[in-house]
């Protein structure tokens, strides 16, 4: 089968050089990659990328230096014009516990996020209530963060940073403790966020190969580069970056049932693994 | 929830409110509860020791010393009486003014 027609635009996300060392211990060195608008011809087409990498390669330090929380010792991370460093914000975030103001509605939640971007207060409200109908929450906007199950809460995290971030969103482990059918669900969120909107960007951190590799356009894979004694000199970067579009491994309902998406996943695992 | 708050563009009083203040202010209830508890015990116990001030402390130990085994139990019960009422005020004020905090999915 032939990989679909696409093309790439503009650099919507730039990581340029970024290091980051704790104590002088080098944690990330070098970390360079780029996420570029994709193009495709006739439909609405966001971005996913995956975030590869074995536990303690610092892929959740990346995750911070991206969503702008943790400032890197050098290079730098820029979104939306690349003329200042990203800032906390600019990237949404929705960490693994999917936080929420516990002491807020589903709707007093989610204000927060649409009042930044909206001051004025009917119009951002109509922009959440038409957010929550779009993820089938509108009967929960009066209930409490303590009130929603797990997917509801994963939701209404995701909802409240898209109404606040500028099309990027960085997700960590979403996919860590969840059975089948909820994985399945997951990936449909992810894939249905990506694409409202053409410059969706969200950026997947996780361990779990398949569920990525599933998901995602591209995937980078993170660890160290060790010396020959087996040692670790330094830190993490990004070791090899796969292009799914070009394998013709996405886009594609039911992808992961077929031998090529095996046989890659495998792949991945074998470089993971040298990692 | 701090970097909840910096992803929402919160400034940084703004981050006290929500996370230290409205977010914590269930806890404070229940704290305040505890110390409550503590605070009857010690009233008891500081005036007992300092019983020129007087108080229901001195009253208690007086008692206690003249034998008035009624009077020392009808102390006690009074105490424990209004260290329950101030304990249910304590907690019926937490509910209304945290209700989120009782929540859990399986009550809904």
């Amino acid at each position: 089968m032939a990989a679909p027609t696409y093309s790439l635009g503009k650099t919507l996300l730039k990581i340029d050089n970024v290091s980051l060392e704790y104590d002088g211990r080098p944690i990330l060195s070098g970390v360079t990659a780029e996420v570029r608008d994709i193009i495709v011809p006739g439909r609405v087409q966001g971005q996913v990328v995956g975030i590869l990498g074995p536990s303690g390669c610092g892929k959740t330090t990346l995750f911070r230096i991206i969503a702008g929380l943790l400032p890197p010792t050098s290079g730098r991370v820029s979104v939306n014009g690349f003329d200042h460093p990203v800032t906390a914000g600019e990237v949404g975030v929705v960490a693994q516990s999917y936080p929420l103001f516990e002491h807020r509605t589903v709707l007093g939640n989610l204000m927060l996020g649409a009042r930044k971007k909206e001051k004025d207060s009917k119009v951002a409200r109509d922009k959440v209530m038409e957010l929550l109908n779009e993820f089938e929450l509108a009967d929960k906007y009066n209930l409490y963060p303590a009130q929603l199950s797990g997917g509801q809460r994963q939701r209404c995290a995701i909802i409240q940073q898209i109404l606040c971030s500028e099309h990027f969103l960085l997700m960590d482990e979403p996919f860590s403790g969840l059975d089948l059918i909820m994985l399945e669900k997951t990936c449909e969120l992810i894939a249905k966020v990506s694409d409202m909107d053409d410059l969706n960007t969200i950026i997947v951190v996780t361990h779990d190969v398949t569920a990525a590799a599933s998901v995602a356009d591209h995937l980078w894979l993170m660890g160290h580069e060790q010396a020959q004694d087996g040692s670790v000199p330094t830190g993490s970067r990004i070791q090899k970056q796969y292009n799914l579009i070009d394998r013709d491994l996405c886009w594609q309902p039911g992808i992961i049932t077929t031998a090529r998406f095996t046989e890659f996943v495998r792949e991945v695992k074998e470089e993971f693994r040298r990692l | 929830m701090f970097d909840l708050a910096r992803t929402l563009r919160m400034g940084e009083w703004r981050v006290v409110w929500e996370v230290i203040v409205l977010g914590q202010i269930d806890k404070v209830f229940d704290v305040l509860r505890q110390n409550a508890a503590m605070g009857w015990m010690m009233l008891t116990m500081v005036e007992g020791i300092v019983r020129s001030e007087g108080g229901v402390g001195t009253i208690l130990l007086d008692q206690n010393h003249h034998f008035r085994l009624a009077a020392v139990f009808a102390i006690q019960l009074t105490i424990l009486l209004l260290g329950l009422l101030q304990d249910y005020g304590i907690g019926l004020a937490k509910n209304m003014m945290c209700p989120y905090a009782a929540l859990t999915l399986e009550r809904t």
